[in-house]
């Protein structure tokens, strides 16, 4: 049994895997640590609030916890298990809360404060919500994969394990993806301009 | 010819083409799309809160496989012991099966020789 101090980046994912289905509490400890950020980072996209994105975190890794015995390595990163445990968390709160979730998300945007003007900074500010508004009106899976792509900064082919698409499929959902936030953008804009 | 393949695609923006700039879009989308921390007496309580799930859960396993294996011990024994219990039975019952067939045999070979005294002495 390895201490947790002996894990480090190099060690791989499957050893520490293997480990924690075989009990080692500090091997699932070593898979939370690395994990526990980029999957809250996904739900709380997926969610827009924090308590939500807390809540739903502690249950894909409880889920992951109560599994993870029957864990079978079918070539997939683990990582792809995890997010697809909280894709389907997501999903289920989507479903179970219809209505539009309307706190938090402003505190994540990163508005440069500093020696700007506060107009220019509250304008950005909009502009920025407004954007996460027609990411959040995109469907599930063109999201998930901006939330890779940006905020976890995955390669495609990473993107294309996690989400169980090829790379080339991925390229032409990024594609499609950013065409259609384009054309919403644009008739955003025409419609503002009318007002 | 540089202005004629701009006028092309003024004409033909919404054409689904590879060339299309998004470094704009992109742009905007990394600044909006930040990697958020988690709050790290959430992670730390989360963390607590799995080991002690987790460590139980490991309790409840060794306990469910130590039942496990007292349970497939005695469905064990009890199926090598019918499995005995069954063919002493069957073996019993082929005795005696045998038996009654040799009894009915040295029966109406009893008769068959009665009837051949009868016959004799008849005769006699």
């Amino acid at each position: 049994m390895l201490d947790e101090s002996a894990y480090g980046l190099q060690v791989p994912d499957k050893l520490i895997l293997h480990q924690a289905s075989q009990g080692d509490e500090q091997a699932f400890g070593e898979l939370y640590r690395r994990y526990v950020g980029r999957i809250y980072n996904y739900i709380y996209y997926r969610t827009g609030n924090q308590f939500d994105a807390e809540d739903l975190t502690a249950r894909v890794f409880f889920r992951a916890m109560r599994h993870i015995t029957k864990y079978q390595d079918r070539g997939m990163p683990f990582s792809a298990w995890l997010y697809r445990i909280a894709h389907n968390l997501v999903a289920n709160w989507h479903r179970d809360n219809s209505r539009r979730q309307e706190v938090g998300i402003e505190d994540v945007l990163i508005v440069q404060h500093d020696r700007e003007h506060p107009e220019r900074v509250l304008l950005r500010k909009e502009e920025q919500e407004a954007l996460l508004d027609m990411i959040r009106d995109l469907p599930p899976e063109r999201q998930d994969l901006l939330i890779l792509k940006f905020v976890q900064n995955h390669s495609n082919a990473e993107i294309g394990q996690i989400m169980g698409r090829t790379e080339g499929a991925i390229k032409s959902l990024y594609h499609r993806t950013l065409l259609s936030l384009r054309e919403k953008m644009r008739t955003s804009n025409d419609q503002n301009g009318k007002i | 010819m540089k202005f004629l393949s701009q006028l092309q695609r003024r004409l033909a923006p919404s054409k689904p083409d590879q060339q299309v700039d998004f470094s704009d879009l992109e742009a905007d989308l990394q600044a909006v799309l930040q990697p958020v921390e988690p709050r790290p007496d959430y992670v730390d309580n989360l963390h607590q809160r799995l080991n002690q799930a987790y460590s139980q859960q490991m309790l409840v396993m060794e306990e469910d496989l130590a039942v496990r294996r007292a349970q497939s011990l005695l469905f064990g024994a009890l199926g090598v012991l019918s499995l005995s219990m069954a063919l002493f039975a069957s073996m019993r019952f082929l005795i005696a099966v045998l038996s009654s067939i040799g009894l009915l045999v040295h029966v109406s070979q009893e008769t068959r020789q009665k009837k051949a005294r009868r016959a004799l002495k008849a005769t006699v």
